[in-house]
């Protein structure tokens, strides 16, 4: 008779909750730790931000941050099930690859500061700038060395780079090393350009070498990076992960909307984390990092995970990743999470 | 040897050091204001200013000293666990052939391994506090301990342990009274080594995600080209690693002193 009454019960209160879907604004956060991993550095900025201004608690959320030097090692805790969620970089394409993690949101948005630079002198600034304003020429570009690590954007930007004048990945060499000892070898005497990014570029630009392109010269989009899940996180803790989704992208509002506050806040953070950016850095940072907002998040021309897919097919081109790793990318992206924030957004 | 003569001897030493340190200091510094290499590195001032700035306030969350202590703290937690198992393990294979055959071949294959290639498996199996830092250093320590610690227990003269035996001590009693104390310089000499690579792995260790520490202040300097923080973390684990040193070989001096007044 109990274990009847119990069914009955039971069978009422399944069919209570069938019947009243969780609307949009009735997401709670479920208190429990949510453990985020994320560099200090403009990637991270925004749920930094989140954590500072107090709005994951306020949505009810215990957000705890893990501060990485790279993307590699975010993949490894990710894989070791030590962070739920990472806002990470192009070395998220890995992870994604595997199948194992859920793609909610996009990142920041790099629309410069990912630049290729020469020597003054050397025959290739000679060559002068094209109607573009790109540098270089197929003639003093063919057989070319650009120091740069294999299969970042910075090698993806070498190879549009050259595309650019006709070229292909056969034409010059990429010269794989890490982005600190690129930048060393290169004002040592090594290469003839160096394919770099930010603090590196400013450098770079202070010391006078010759930015020939950037990223949006010779890409069709800008570099937009991640924010995935683990799959079981994705499946269990929708409302904190759609929450999560809600305060970032309102920091990153907040971010857009305060120059001088976001100046302030990353370069203490950064300061806190042993980053020491100057003001010039900070500037050059402002102008080159943009970051979506509830509006501005997939849409029609920026469709959620569009970057991560377009560079995947770089990557298989590159033989770093295989077909079927894309289509584990493809099938990552779940865009119910942003649909959720983007009509509680619109109710509001 | 005369107090004298050990006097004269220690302060050569000490004298030898220091032109040894001052020429270096001097060749770094015309190095940068003469050469092409003051562009890509600050002048032995410079960092050492730095290193002061670091003392008296701080480089990110804590000062360089505090940066220095949570370093060392990790490295005297992975060194004593590393060199207890090293040194047991040692003693065991190099006494035990049966030990040795068990053992022996596991820990060949493990001992050329770099620390940091264990990084990604460190993570996996301790997660991302601090038992994966420790884990690092501990095998940096454990491989040094081992090695040397067997190599004590087979160099035991086997004349005396034959004697032993011929007089009715028992296997256990050999291994405690004749092995281990024989085995001790050995062990020293391992443990000395051992000091010097747990301190040289806090690199390795702390680029398993840290916010302090003065491997992490490498590895945040690089990623943000910031040489003098660079350098001021290279620095200071020079100069911890040299006290630690200092302090392994004086307490070497003291607890196997009748081995060396016997020399």
């Amino acid at each position: 008779m109990k274990r009847r009454v119990a069914l009955v019960v039971a069978t009422c209160m399944l069919a209570g909750t069938m019947a009243v879907p969780v609307s949009a604004d009735e997401l709670k956060g479920s208190g429990e730790k949510l453990i985020v991993g994320t560099m200090a550095n403009a990637l991270g900025l925004p749920v930094h931000w989140a954590q500072e201004k107090g709005y994951f608690e306020d949505a009810g959320l215990d957000v705890d941050l893990e501060i990485f030097a790279t993307g590699a090692p975010i993949n490894e805790a990710m894989a070791a099930g030590e962070l739920d969620v990472a806002v990470s970089g192009m070395a998220s394409i890995y992870a994604l690859g595997t199948g194992m993690y859920t793609y909610i949101g996009d990142g920041v948005i790099t629309t410069g500061g990912e630049s290729i630079y020469v020597r003054e002198d050397s025959d290739i600034a000679k060559a002068g700038a094209d109607e573009d304003g790109i540098i270089g020429s197929a003639e003093t570009l063919k057989g070319a060395s650009i120091l740069g690590p294999l299969a970042t954007t910075a090698h993806y930007q070498a190879i549009k780079y050259m595309e650019h004048f006709g070229l292909t990945a056969d034409d010059f060499s990429m010269v794989s090393m890490d982005y600190p000892q690129a930048y060393q070898a290169f004002v040592t005497g090594e290469g003839d350009l160096v394919a770099n990014k930010m603090p590196y570029t400013n450098q770079l630009e202070e010391e006078g070498y010759v930015k020939v392109c950037d990223m949006n010269m010779v890409s069709d989009s800008p570099i937009i990076d991640t924010i995935f899940t683990q799959n079981d996180v994705a499946e269990e803790r929708k409302d904190d992960l759609a929450l999560f989704l809600e305060c970032y992208y309102k920091a990153c509002e907040d971010i857009m909307a305060n120059e001088d506050e976001r100046k302030e806040v990353a370069v203490q953070w950064y300061a806190d984390e042993g980053i020491t950016y100057s003001d010039s850095d900070m500037s050059t940072e402002v102008a080159v990092k943009d970051y979506f907002t509830r509006e501005t998040v997939d849409t029609d021309e920026n469709p959620l995970g569009a970057f991560m897919l377009n560079i995947g097919k770089f990557y298989v081109d590159q033989e770093m990743l295989t077909d079927d790793d894309i289509k584990n990318v493809e099938n990552s992206i779940d865009k119910s999470f942003i649909e959720t924030v983007k009509s509680r957004n619109a109710e509001s | 040897m005369t107090n004298g003569k050990k006097l004269s001897e220690k302060s050569i030493g000490a004298v030898c050091a220091v032109v040894s340190i001052g020429a270096f200091i001097i060749l770094w510094y015309w190095g940068t204001q003469a050469t092409q290499l003051g562009l890509l590195i600050p002048g032995p001032f410079d960092v050492l200013k730095a290193v002061g700035t670091g003392i008296v306030g701080k480089v990110g969350r804590h000062s360089i000293l505090a940066h220095a202590g949570y370093s060392l703290l990790r490295v005297m937690i992975g060194f004593i666990i590393g060199s207890l198992v090293g040194v047991v393990l040692g003693l065991l294979m190099g006494w035990y052939r049966i030990a040795e055959a068990i053992f022996n071949p596991l820990f060949r294959i493990i001992r050329p391994i770099p620390p940091i290639a264990w990084i990604p498996i460190s993570i996996i199996w301790f997660g991302l506090g601090e038992d994966a830092k420790i884990f690092l250093i501990f095998l940096a320590s454990f491989s040094n301990t081992t090695l040397n610690s067997m190599a004590g227990a087979r160099s035991v003269d086997p004349e005396i342990v034959n004697a032993a035996r011929m007089l009715g001590a028992s296997e256990r009693k050999i291994f405690t009274t004749i092995v281990l104390p024989a085995s001790v310089p050995n062990i020293f000499a391992g443990l000395q080594v051992a000091i010097s690579s747990s301190w040289a792995t806090v690199l390795a260790a702390e680029m398993v995600r840290s916010s302090e520490g003065l491997g992490w202040m490498i590895v945040a300097g690089m990623n943000n080209n910031d040489m003098i923080q660079i350098l001021s973390g290279i620095v200071m684990i020079g100069v911890v690693g040299y006290i630690l040193a200092i302090i392994m070989r004086r307490a070497e001096d003291v607890l196997c002193r009748w081995n060396k007044s016997g020399k």
